[in-house]
């Protein structure tokens, strides 16, 4: 990791010099290799969308529900008792056959024409699409990814869910395209090989979790891309000084986040720690470092702002959604009578275990390894609500390969190490951004699981840092050395294509063989 | 080792993967009374029978899975027979004794296109007692397609079904719509490769 120096304009991964027309001058900054891998994410995710069955994505049922309530009413589901999902929703679903499906791996979706005849009946006569509203599990989501989809809702000339839903599954295809982009971005940043910037990117383009949550209706893939633009802008912050118009940018990405998905105020620590360290380290440019940072302060605070008059003037429910409430609900356990508070020791031995071996001294939290188990099998790719998965012996394979390439981004890394300590605090922020998102897993997890006897940790839960997964898969290449890491790289991106194929074709012979 | 042979091999690994894929046999299921099997649902003496009334059974059904328990001794014989009103016997099947428990898989005259309304009755000849497989009282009934086939030939079936339950002008060739903008992804990112990466 070394700084980069300017490329010339027309340098590969360099936009070309050219006169255009001044609002598409934005557009032509962002290099062209760039632009091509957001495009590739858009098309491999909308093939995603194409072929993942209708609510087989985690969660797309009560995502739906909220973004349909919000699109026929302007109004969030905040109704204590009252019905989770619309009629319109509950009909589509049982002539989907959703809960036989879901779960029961020896199902198929949809297969004849007799039931797709019986779901037509149903998005004809179109049950009431109003009626949802109560409260379900993402009520308190913000709305923002909700008032996307919504447009796209209302402006679809089909009238019919399954339609729609299609159609909304192409807002999160773009928001793949965001991410893509911007892990190009903060790869750019990074490293000073750009053949890099294309590799990682397309690693991340072409990830088949990435993909397929994707290709479903889901504000993780908004909270991806703002956790993404977030990284970027700090990473170009530590390289080239906080500016006020940096500052805007981080904190635009600061603002989406926030009002896409409540897990990213778990990003929100480490955003102001990074944001102090930048003001810290401007030794001659402070007074541009403070007013940069002072704007991202302020943007964010616009955007909470802003939703908190909203829930309570238009919508009536708690300052930020019942979110950050529910969250310290959930901490002290209020609501779970009878359940044994969770000490401290419990808690941290839980997010030990959730990514590290246990220790000797440390009780079982788990009774299998959750950073093979979880994060890593399901990285390599657990699909449908965690119902689609390949034997065992391709995750086998997939760690052969892995372990290989863990070495050469290590020696990578080592090679790399007084560049290393030269940009420690931008390291140490992005340390404070995981344990912020990692911790938030744990904290979580352990009450989730005690509650309900469920697991709650997911492989996409990490995804906020795509762009670290694209540094990764550069590193490997650079592992590999001056005489080898341009083929690595692009044998990796073929790894990385292939790999997203079979899932694809996984999901194929699940649903539909 | 230049960038254009990677993927050159690359290219050529996944043509390789794809044709093995295709050619080796398929799933052949054709569809199930989405009842899961969570428990014992009905158990046959010697001469016995039971039945699941109102079943859709879908087309190009050809067999049908069960999975039966008999206590450790071989599997009496089994016979299923689906009526359907107006019908008569829509098709029926039998499974010789003699097979170990567990899965099992009982032929049935082909059935061409689905029959709603159906009536499917399983009746065991001589021997032990005969567990099925379900929940409550439904057994599960698992319908698969008859004969084997690869996945090439299954081909028109899966995009028949894929093209099913979403916003789909162009039925069937769906499944050929979603191959080309996949291809058409993989040319662009292989292109960059060869621009940014390297020749």
């Amino acid at each position: 990791m070394s700084s980069v120096t300017e490329a010339r304009p027309g340098a590969p991964g360099q936009p070309r010099a050219a006169a255009r027309p001044p609002r598409w001058r934005f557009i032509r900054r962002i290099p062209r290799a760039a632009r091509w891998c957001a495009l590739v994410a858009f098309l491999n995710a909308a093939v995603w969308a194409g072929l993942t069955p209708i609510f087989h994505v985690p969660d797309e049922t009560s995502h739906v529900a909220y973004l349909q309530y919000l699109a026929e009413t302007g109004k969030v589901p905040n109704t204590p008792g009252g019905n989770g999902i619309s009629d319109e929703e509950a009909g589509v679903m049982e002539q989907l056959r959703f809960n036989d499906v879901v779960g029961f791996r020896d199902e198929l979706s949809l297969s004849s024409e007799a039931e797709q005849r019986n779901l037509d009946l149903v998005e004809r006569n179109r049950p009431n699409p109003a009626n949802g509203g109560g409260v379900i599990e993402t009520s308190g989501q913000p709305p923002l990814y909700y008032a996307l989809g919504s447009a796209i809702y209302l402006a679809s000339p089909w009238k019919g869910l399954t339609q729609r839903v299609l159609l909304i599954r192409l807002l999160s295809a773009l928001c793949a395209a965001a991410t893509t982009l911007f892990v190009f971005m903060f790869l750019r940043e990074l490293f000073a090989e750009p053949w890099t910037w294309t590799v990682g990117a397309l690693a991340v383009a072409f990830q088949p979790m990435v993909g397929f949550m994707a290709g479903g209706v889901h504000p993780d893939n908004l909270f991806f891309a703002a956790s993404a633009a977030l990284l970027f802008g700090l990473a170009r912050a530590f390289r080239r000084g906080l500016t006020p118009a940096l500052g805007a940018g981080i904190g635009a990405a600061l603002a989406v986040g926030v009002l896409s998905k409540i897990n990213f105020y778990a990003l929100l620590p480490g955003a102001v720690f990074a944001l102090g360290m930048l003001v810290w380290r401007a030794h001659g440019r402070r007074g541009d470092a403070v007013r940069g940072a002072a704007v991202s302060l302020a943007l964010l605070a616009v955007a909470l702002g802003g939703y908190a008059v909203l829930n309570k003037t238009v919508w009536d429910r708690q300052a930020l959604g019942g979110g950050v409430e529910n969250a310290a609900d959930v901490s002290v356990n209020r609501g779970a009578a009878g359940v044994e508070p969770i000490n401290l020791r419990e808690q941290l031995t839980y997010t030990w275990q959730l990514y590290l071996p246990r220790l000797p001294f440390m009780h079982d939290q788990f009774g299998y390894f959750p950073p093979y188990s979880v994060w890593f099998k399901g990285t390599i790719g657990k699909l449908g609500w965690l119902d689609t998965y390949w034997p065992n012996w391709v995750y086998r394979l997939a760690l052969g390969i892995f372990v290989p390439l863990l070495v050469l981004a290590a020696l990578a890394l080592w090679r790399r190490r007084q560049a290393l300590v030269r940009i420690w605090p931008a390291l140490l922020s992005y340390a404070v951004l995981a344990a912020g998102v990692m911790g938030s897993i744990g904290f979580f997890g352990i009450r989730f699981t005690r509650d309900t006897g469920y697991d709650f940790a997911q492989a996409r839960y990490l995804f906020p840092f795509l762009a670290f997964y694209g540094a990764f898969v550069a590193l490997a290449a650079l592992g590999a050395g001056r005489r080898f890491g341009r083929p690595l790289g692009a044998a990796l991106v073929m790894l990385a294509m292939i790999h997203g194929l079979l899932a694809q074709l996984l999901v194929i012979s699940r649903f539909y063989a | 080792m230049r960038v254009r042979v990677v993927i050159a091999a690359g290219l050529a690994l996944v043509a390789g993967v794809v044709v093995v894929l295709l050619l080796l046999p398929a799933q052949r299921r054709a569809g199930s009374d989405y009842v899961p099997e969570f428990g014992p649902a009905a158990q046959l003496r010697a001469g016995g029978s039971h039945c699941e009334h109102n079943q859709l059974i879908p087309g190009d059904t050809g067999a049908l899975n069960l999975l039966v328990g008999t206590y450790g001794r071989p599997t009496p014989r089994i016979d299923v027979t689906v009526t359907a009103p107006g019908q008569g016997v829509v098709t029926r099947g039998s499974l010789p004794p003699g097979h170990r428990q567990g899965r099992v898989i009982v032929p049935v005259e082909r059935v061409d296109r689905s029959v709603g309304a159906a009536d499917v009755c399983i009746a065991t000849g001589p021997g032990g007692r005969t567990v099925l497989y379900g929940e409550g009282q439904s057994i599960r009934l698992a319908w698969l397609r008859p004969g084997s086939e690869s996945r090439l030939s299954f081909l028109p079936t899966i995009a028949h079904r894929l093209g099913l339950a979403k916003l789909n002008p162009l039925g069937s060739w769906l499944i050929l719509f979603l191959a080309l903008v996949l291809a058409v992804a993989w040319f662009i990112a292989l292109r960059t490769v060869v621009r940014e990466v390297g020749p």
